[in-house]
């Protein structure tokens, strides 16, 4: 674990392994340090925001202690997300990838994949466990608008657009769920740490 | 009511942000000057976080429609129905 200085009101803490950086979000919410605003995770890294260099101070002397290695990660809740597979980009995933559409289907349907964090815009998930055979580069050129709900490829990543926004990644679906909802509580169906199936529908 | 007769260079709505949702992608946001912004709010006796209208560089002119006490760069001061306040630069 590694502390790393960002800005004057939080702390950048560097990791080995996805697994660490959701037990140590974890730990950080459970232990309730006076002065948190914010538990970000990422790939490697947990950010923490506080209220101010006072606060700040306080907990970048707490964070080595909740930095448990040997205990057991919170197993997420596992979301189903049904999709239905007519993406605009399926055609040129099935070339790049030399796969059926069938094919492409039933590899990005077989992976239980684990929520890495949100982040783009609110609610998208960063999902780890896409298919190798399912990796392809974003598109040469990005959409201005992407409708939400749809279901993309993007190097070693799939997610799904919340909202409808600009974006580059390979559209293979879309999704009737909704990802994020202002008026919900909490506003985001998925948490870093969930885990996410999709599920073929028609 | 307020009636923005101009708009000014920038001039935005803000309030205290969204923390605490950064884990589900929602970004901070707020007032860029909080200090100023919390100051502002306790100045006129508002609930803390309430909007308040950010200004950058360039300020609007507003016509205040109703009688109302406003606090402009720490100066507070009381607006009849009537008054065209001109924040300028």
């Amino acid at each position: 674990m590694r502390l790393r200085t960002a800005g004057e009101c939080g702390v950048l803490v560097e990791l080995d392994d996805l697994a660490g950086v959701h037990r140590l979000a974890a730990a950080v919410r459970t232990a309730r340090l006076p002065g948190v605003v914010d538990v970000v995770p990422g790939y490697r890294t947990v950010l923490v925001t506080t209220s101010g260099p006072g606060a700040l101070a306080d907990v970048r002397d707490a964070l080595p202690a909740l930095a448990v290695p040997d205990l057991d990660s919170p197993r997420g809740r596992l979301v189903e997300v049904p999709v239905v597979y007519d993406g605009a980009d399926l055609a040129e995933v099935c070339r790049l990838t030399g796969l059926s559409s069938a094919d492409v289907v039933a590899r990005h349907t077989a992976v239980e994949y684990v929520v890495a964090f949100l982040g783009f815009t609110p609610g998208f998930p960063y999902l780890v466990g896409l298919d190798p055979a399912l990796h392809v580069p974003r598109r040469a050129t990005p959409r201005t608008a992407v409708p939400a709900g749809a279901v993309g490829l993007a190097g070693d990543q799939t997610g799904v657009y919340p909202t409808a926004s600009p974006g580059g990644w390979q559209l293979i679906g879309r999704t009737d769920a909704v990802l994020f909802d202002p008026r919900r509580d909490p506003p985001a169906l998925l948490a870093p740490g969930d885990r996410l199936r999709f599920v073929a529908a028609s | 009511v307020i009636v923005v007769t101009r708009p000014g260079l920038l001039t935005t709505v803000q309030d205290a942000g969204r923390p605490g949702l950064a884990h589900l992608g929602v970004p901070h946001a707020g007032a860029a000057d909080p200090a100023a912004f919390h100051r502002a709010n306790r100045q006129v006796g508002n609930r803390p976080g309430a909007a308040a209208l950010e200004m950058t560089a360039v300020g609007p002119q507003l016509r205040f429609e109703v009688d109302a006490t406003v606090s402009v760069l720490d100066r507070v001061r009381f607006v009849p129905a009537g008054t065209v306040l001109d924040v300028g630069r």
